[in-house]
């Protein structure tokens, strides 16, 4: 009888102090939050999934998210990169690619500082880490350089490049004018880092990872 | 009797369980609703006083739709007559005119929108929040473009850099970048009005001389008790209509209101049914428990402490039912207001679900009023078992 009372009164103590806890989480505002210099940007997302599919892996039946968190490898990454990880890194969105059930790629995605503004990067990397396939999903660049920086000859470039390539614009990555380059360098560092990047994750059974499916 | 009210409550776990749960939804649901019209009404009148004006001139149409995409930052197709800006300045009632030029730019193959306001300073008057997080906060040449906040993050802008708008092929160099403000703003190129003007006037294909476009002019009057003369006054300007943002106000409550009345009357249903569900429950107890009720009427119970002993239960169903209530309320509030959010057009940004302890106590209190009313036949009942009966059934 007495045990009876103890574990409804127990109950009751637990639904207040659970009913307090919600309460006290729903109440403090967010006060604005002022603009140093750039903004923590925000994740890129995957626009058009299809329209690059279709281009970058063109047997692709469906594709599935994976989620790498990499928090476990940031230092030795950090030194690999030689600067802080981006939202955009960690956690590391894969986008695993599959054809009838086999996997044959993956897709990375990645927001890069152009000179007039952010540009956004797809890129497609073969099972053996190497660049299948990169496209712009989105930039604001004058015409001139938009339409070098779109061309198949630059962006066809990058394909078989590995983490371990140099990627220099003019160099490595020729057909580049001198007026683009400060924006195609930018680029090459994005997909050299997503390399490097996703070299690491795959390598290292630290990384945990969190999976969730979506089909085509 | 508060042990026996405990241990009679016990023995039927699943239920009384269940007449919890039920009590519990009611609960929830009623906090839930009061909390969510009691947050829009905030969050819009919040909405309207961040925006500084107490109207808008806007081109003919739907005055409603077209305050509401100014107040959002949306593009309006059409545009102000010419001479408006003039006709609104020289209103004796008017203390700022602030004239804009909204021009949504979609970039179809990016699957985006970019959104361009060209402004002048009279604007910094009706925008109080308007600061600079980093550079300066307004424009010193045509082609400085001040970023919101979120603009300036998805494109990776700091003062100094370089932009540009591919759709009207113009390079401009970011000024400044505003602190984030919560409202549709934080993700707009402003412009100075000119070049806003010379971007989006004659390109969109309109009439010669209409270089001077202008989508909305907001308006704050001297005086705000002048507001319906000053309306009835500008309201003559032909080709444009006024739209006071108290009536825009009214005319959302009004809509909100007419939805609120509808869930609570749902709520209601869902009150009546939980009051059934412990009627039921009590009555059951009744019936199952004559014996031992009839038993404690012979040892000397008295009529009023039988009849206490079922009003206490049901209080105590009740104060748990509210409990666990109040609890799905504030877990589950967030995930509602996350859901309606998306179907209110217009919706204001800020948090739409304004919980507090006051509407769980008077909602407790509706329940709890409810609840003892349910227990009142059933402890008749109860109360009126003869001693007799202990021998009878013996």
């Amino acid at each position: 009888m007495r045990r009876q009372t103890v574990l409804i009164l127990g109950l009751l103590l637990m639904l207040a102090w659970l009913g307090y806890r919600f309460s006290v989480r729903e109440k403090p505002s967010q006060p604005p939050n002022p603009v140093t210099s750039v903004e923590r940007t925000p994740v890129c997302p995957w626009r058009e999934p299809q329209q690059d599919l279709a281009i970058l892996f063109p047997q692709a039946t469906s594709y599935v998210l994976e989620t790498r968190i990499l928090s476990g490898l940031m230092v030795p990454l950090q030194k690999r990169l030689g600067r802080a990880m981006t939202v955009d890194e960690n956690p590391l969105r894969i986008f695993r690619v599959q054809a009838q059930e086999r996997w044959v790629g993956s897709v990375l995605l990645r927001r890069v500082k152009g000179e007039h503004g952010g540009i956004e990067i797809v890129t497609g990397v073969a099972t053996n880490g190497t660049v299948h396939g990169v496209r712009i999903q989105s930039q604001r660049e004058p015409e001139s350089v938009a339409q070098s920086l779109t061309d198949s000859n630059f962006l066809n470039s990058f394909v078989g490049k590995t983490s371990a390539s140099p990627l220099r614009a003019g160099e490595d990555l020729p057909g580049v004018a001198s007026e683009t380059r400060p924006t195609a360098q930018a680029i090459a560092d994005g997909v050299r880092s997503q390399l490097i990047v996703l070299a690491f994750a795959e390598q290292s059974r630290e990384a945990s990872e969190v999976v969730s499916h979506r089909n085509h | 009797m508060f042990v026996l009210v405990l241990r009679n409550l016990a023995r039927r776990p699943l239920r009384n369980g269940l007449t919890l749960a039920g009590i519990a939804v009611a609960m929830a649901v009623l906090v839930t609703i009061l909390a969510f019209g009691e947050g829009y009404r905030q969050a819009l009148r919040r909405e309207l006083e961040q925006a500084g004006v107490q109207m808008m001139l806007v081109p003919l149409g739907c005055p409603y739709d077209a305050a509401a995409r100014v107040l959002k930052n949306n593009t309006l197709e059409n545009s102000l007559p010419a001479n408006a800006l003039d006709a609104v300045r020289n209103d004796p009632a008017v203390a700022v005119a602030a004239p804009l030029l909204m021009a949504a730019c979609p970039r179809q193959n990016e699957r985006r929108t970019d959104m361009w306001v060209g402004l002048d300073r009279s604007a910094l008057l009706i925008k109080p929040w308007w600061r600079a997080g980093s550079g300066r906060a307004w424009f010193t040449k045509q082609d400085d473009v001040i970023l919101g906040a979120d603009a300036a993050a998805l494109e990776m802008r700091a003062p100094g850099d370089k932009f540009f708008s591919p759709e009207r092929h113009r390079e401009f160099h970011v000024a400044g970048i505003l602190e984030r403000s919560g409202t549709a703003d934080d993700s707009v190129f402003f412009i100075p009005l000119e070049t806003a003007q010379e971007m989006f006037g004659p390109l969109d294909g309109l009439r010669a001389g209409q270089a001077d476009r202008l989508t909305a002019i907001a308006i704050r009057l001297k005086e705000p008790t002048l507001i319906r003369e000053a309306a009835a006054r500008l309201q003559k300007i032909p080709g444009a209509q006024v739209v006071t943002l108290t009536e825009m106000m009214g005319t959302f409550l009004n809509l909100l209101g007419a939805v609120r009345t509808l869930v609570v009357a749902l709520a209601a249903v869902a009150v009546v049914v939980s009051a059934l569900s412990i009627f039921n429950t009590l009555l059951g107890a009744v019936l199952e428990r004559t014996n031992e009720l009839v038993v404690m009427r012979a040892v000397g119970a008295s009529r009023s402490q039988i009849f206490g002993l079922l009003v206490v239960e049901s209080l105590l169903l009740t104060l748990i039912g509210n409990i666990a209530g109040a609890i799905l309320a504030f877990a589950l509030g967030p995930r509602v207001e996350a859901l309606a959010g998306n179907w209110i057009p217009f919706a204001p940004g800020a948090s739409l679900l304004a919980l507090s302890w006051a509407d769980v106590l008077r909602c407790g209190l509706l329940t709890l009023v409810v609840g003892v009313g349910a227990a009142l036949y059933p402890a008749w009942r109860a109360a009126r078992l003869q001693p007799a009966l202990a021998m009878k059934s013996e």
